[in-house]
């Protein structure tokens, strides 16, 4: 499984990267092995402020539903409108075109404490 | 711990992953629902259904039973015919549907694998003198090849002539490999493809298994089993027919043989005499998802209730069935409560996927 480096990781499968305190969102490669065949992103509005640990965004596969966690707490200041006609990026490109939005962050502390790729992945196994 | 089919194994190592289903442990999915889906409207897949309950129903008294329990009409059942029918309640409610199959002898029943010890019960109560009730599972398989090359590709392991094999039909069939004790090839699904289901004794059912997986047929799960049957608009009980909702409600009336006496008759009588409550109403969505038991609207006003809901890989949308109080008319524009948002759904006529029927491919009546 894919676990880039330069990221930052949720328990819950969500990664974080950091951007000039811009943090931009997605769910891992091992999420989205694990939900298979992602056919809607159900995402949040622009300017949506979001709280670390909330669920604030929805991933669907054929059969089943996933909250999609915020990793840190912030406002919403861009969103991957390219998922609601192409939800499948998520499957082919996790971390790049698939990513979900981008929360401007106003709590560094808490992207300093999120899962680095090491401690992720030793939670995969 | 739930049943696990005999070809368990031959899932294991194609690495399915496992979900359990009326009380048995099957694969969902091998690589992915929408490839499965995909493999079964384009050229063929195969699926394991040997959760499904066989019973043979044998003794002078099986047509009289069949005929009380059922709603069809079992004395114009010719031996080689199949018949998709259900067991009611008193109430009018479905029990369970099924499909009779009629040999010469004895008549073969194919029920749902969760339902199957309350079908059990209710045939046991009934019971007559002169009746043999066998549950057969145990000693057989149910394997369904679906698809429009499903005739294609099973006729190079058959001998008998498969075009000859009328919808609804079925026959003791001569496979080139081996002969199986117990053997049914019928041509019927659970797809809304052309496409057969076989019965047989477990070591020939590992062995056509693997026929098949050998001629690259796709092996596919129970997702997408309920995508291609939700496309199809097949009623699955526990959702569109249920104990509680009679064929009448779900739209499935022509399957009622009323000249004739009938568990349920008497309150089915009732229902059709009434004014309908409930209508059976089709849905495709803008966007999002609908699921079993999201809350249908019209305008502001709660409307109805989904019973199925998934993505159609084939439409690329979301789709339901649901249960609404009024009658809709296709292009209605209705609300469908997903994650909390409503949002907008349309009427369609049913089924949402209907095949182009090809040439060669069995076209009777069932």
């Amino acid at each position: 499984m894919n676990v880039p480096k330069d990221l930052r990781y949720a328990k819950t499968h969500e990664w974080a990267k950091n951007e000039n305190w811009k943090i931009k969102v997605g769910i891992t490669d091992h999420a989205q092995h694990e939900i298979t065949d992602v056919v809607h992103v159900e995402l949040p509005a622009s300017g949506k402020k979001v709280t670390k640990g909330q669920p604030c965004a929805v991933v669907e596969s054929v059969k089943s539903a996933f909250d999609i966690y915020a990793p840190v707490s912030g406002t919403v200041v861009n969103v991957n409108d390219k998922l609601s006609s192409s939800p499948e990026l998520v499957n082919k490109s996790p971390y790049d075109e698939g990513y979900f939005f981008v929360i401007e962050s106003n709590n560094p502390s808490e992207y300093e404490k999120l899962l680095s790729a090491e401690e992720y992945s030793k939670l995969l196994k | 711990m739930p049943n696990r089919t005999p070809l368990y194994v031959e899932h294991q190592q194609l690495k399915a992953r496992f979900v359990e289903f009326g009380g048995w442990e099957m694969p969902i999915q091998y690589t992915s629902i929408v490839e499965e889906h995909n493999a079964v409207r384009q050229r063929a897949g195969m699926f394991d259904t040997s959760h499904m309950g066989v019973v043979v129903i044998a003794g002078a008294d099986a047509e009289n039973f069949l005929n009380r329990l059922t709603l069809a009409d079992i004395p114009l059942i010719i031996p080689g015919q199949a018949k998709y029918s259900m067991f009611l309640n008193e109430k009018g409610g479905v029990i369970d549907d099924l499909i009779i199959y009629r040999r010469e002898r004895d008549f073969v029943l194919v029920i749902n694998a969760g339902n199957t010890p309350k079908d059990l019960a209710w045939m046991k109560k009934h019971k007559t003198k002169n009746l043999a009730i066998d549950y057969i599972s145990p000693g057989v398989c149910m394997i369904a090849l679906q698809g429009p090359e499903a005739q294609l590709i099973l006729q190079t392991f058959v001998e008998d002539d498969l075009k000859s094999v009328g919808y609804f039909r079925f026959i003791k069939p001569e496979y080139k490999y081996f002969k199986p004790k117990f053997s049914m090839l019928a041509r019927t699904g659970y797809t809304g493809e052309d496409g057969f289901e076989m019965i047989m004794s477990v070591d020939e059912a590992k062995r056509i298994w693997d026929l098949l997986a050998a001629a690259k047929v796709r092996p596919c799960g129970l997702g997408a089993r309920d995508t291609l049957r939700l496309e199809a608009c097949m009623p699955l009980h526990g959702h569109e027919i249920s104990d509680s909702i009679s064929p009448i409600e779900a739209g499935l009336g022509g399957v009622i043989h009323w000249d004739k006496d009938f568990i349920g008759k008497t309150e089915l009588l009732k229902i059709k005499q009434a004014k309908p409550k409930t209508f059976l109403t089709a849905l495709i969505m803008d966007s999002g998802i609908p699921r079993t038991g999201c809350r249908v609207f019209c305008g502001n006003k709660e409307a109805g209730k989904v019973t199925s809901g998934t993505y159609s890989p084939t439409l690329k949308k979301g789709i339901a069935l649901a249960y609404t109080g009024s009658q809709y008319k296709p292009g209605d524009s209705l609300g469908i409560e997903i994650h909390g948002q409503v949002k907008t759904a349309t009427v369609t006529d049913r089924p949402f996927y209907k095949r182009n029927k090809r040439q060669g491919q069995g076209s009777s009546t069932k």
